[in-house]
């Protein structure tokens, strides 16, 4: 690859950012979107310019063999989405079982003993 | 000559992949601070919520000015590449510059919100985001100055292979914490506004 191109891939990058960071503000600021879609939007494009950066900044590809970089890139964003989403998934329980009134939490109580272990 | 050449390569890659192994792990602490913060950001205690005493507009400029150092400290790299060790400099201090302004807003925007009793003691929610965002903002600062060394060192020798080696690191460095911002833009501040 030469000198050129590195540098136009660099630019590529930085645009391609600009305008997702820009799409994101603007689709919250105008409320183009109800509330939902508009976290589910911006959540989106998060993630592509996450890639977008990774590919034009971080030059993360066409690594020679054994991939130490890519492999261990794949096992820490494995790992990252664990801790995130089972962190949240426990939480959201914990917060669903501790909320119940009395009476609620006997009903619950007596399901999960019908359901057995 | 050819030994010396091999030499430099090999302790060039096994730096660089040293370096990466702790970007990795570097993502598992902001990783369990995200969680954190996801977490606890219901957690107000009776004052207002994100969106309320978040400035967008403020967050924005910060943004652009983090992204756009980004781009000057690849173009940086490339210069040193091409053995350019005064474009390099430029750009270099370009980068610092803008990281010390994204820094300056950053210690701002804190103090604003401190000064209006949103301190990070006043509820989990704000613990969790001076924490998450201050843990980033510690990271830049390390950049800061690990860049004016850089600086500094290329002044004195010059785009040698070491001063190159040295900076590629740094540049990945200052690229991932641009990554990092990413989220925290999108999760803290957009969703923090939207909701």
């Amino acid at each position: 690859m030469n000198k050129h191109s590195e540098t136009t891939q660099l630019y590529i990058g930085f645009a391609g950012a600009a305008l997702l960071t820009i799409l994101a503000y603007v689709s919250v600021t105008l409320q183009w979107f109800s509330a939902w879609v508009t976290a589910a939007f911006v959540l989106a494009l998060a993630v592509v310019q996450f890639l977008v950066q990774v590919y034009y900044f971080l030059h993360l590809r066409g690594e020679e063999k054994p991939r130490w970089r890519n492999w261990t890139f794949i096992y820490a964003m494995i790992m990252m989405i664990i801790v995130v989403a089972g962190s949240l998934w426990v939480m959201y329980n914990l917060n669903y079982r501790m909320g119940m009134s009395g009476h609620e939490m006997e009903q619950e109580l007596l399901r999960q003993n019908k359901k057995g272990f | 000559m050819s030994a010396h050449v091999n030499h430099t390569a090999e302790k060039q890659d096994k730096a660089s992949l040293g370096f990466w192994l702790y970007l990795m792990t570097d993502i598992m602490l902001f990783a369990s601070l995200f969680a954190s913060y996801v977490i606890l950001r219901g957690g107000t205690n009776g004052s207002p919520a994100g969106g309320e005493i978040f400035n967008l507009e403020m967050i924005m400029v910060s943004t652009f000015l983090l992204l756009t150092s980004s781009l000057t400290s690849g173009l940086a790299f490339l210069a040193l590449k091409r053995s350019d060790a005064k474009r390099a400099l430029l750009l270099l201090g370009a980068t610092i510059t803008l990281g010390i302004g994204f820094l300056t807003l950053e210690l701002y925007e804190f103090g604003e919100l401190i000064m209006h009793g949103h301190g990070p003691a006043h509820s989990a929610f704000l613990s969790a985001f001076f924490t998450l965002v201050g843990t980033h903002g510690l990271h830049i600062l390390v950049g800061i100055i690990w860049a004016i060394a850089l600086g500094d060192y290329i002044t004195k020798r010059g785009a040698t292979p070491n001063a190159i080696r040295k900076f590629s690191l740094f540049t990945v460095f200052w690229h991932f914490l641009d990554l990092v911002w990413i989220f925290i833009f999108t999760i803290v501040y957009l969703l923090g506004v939207i909701s």
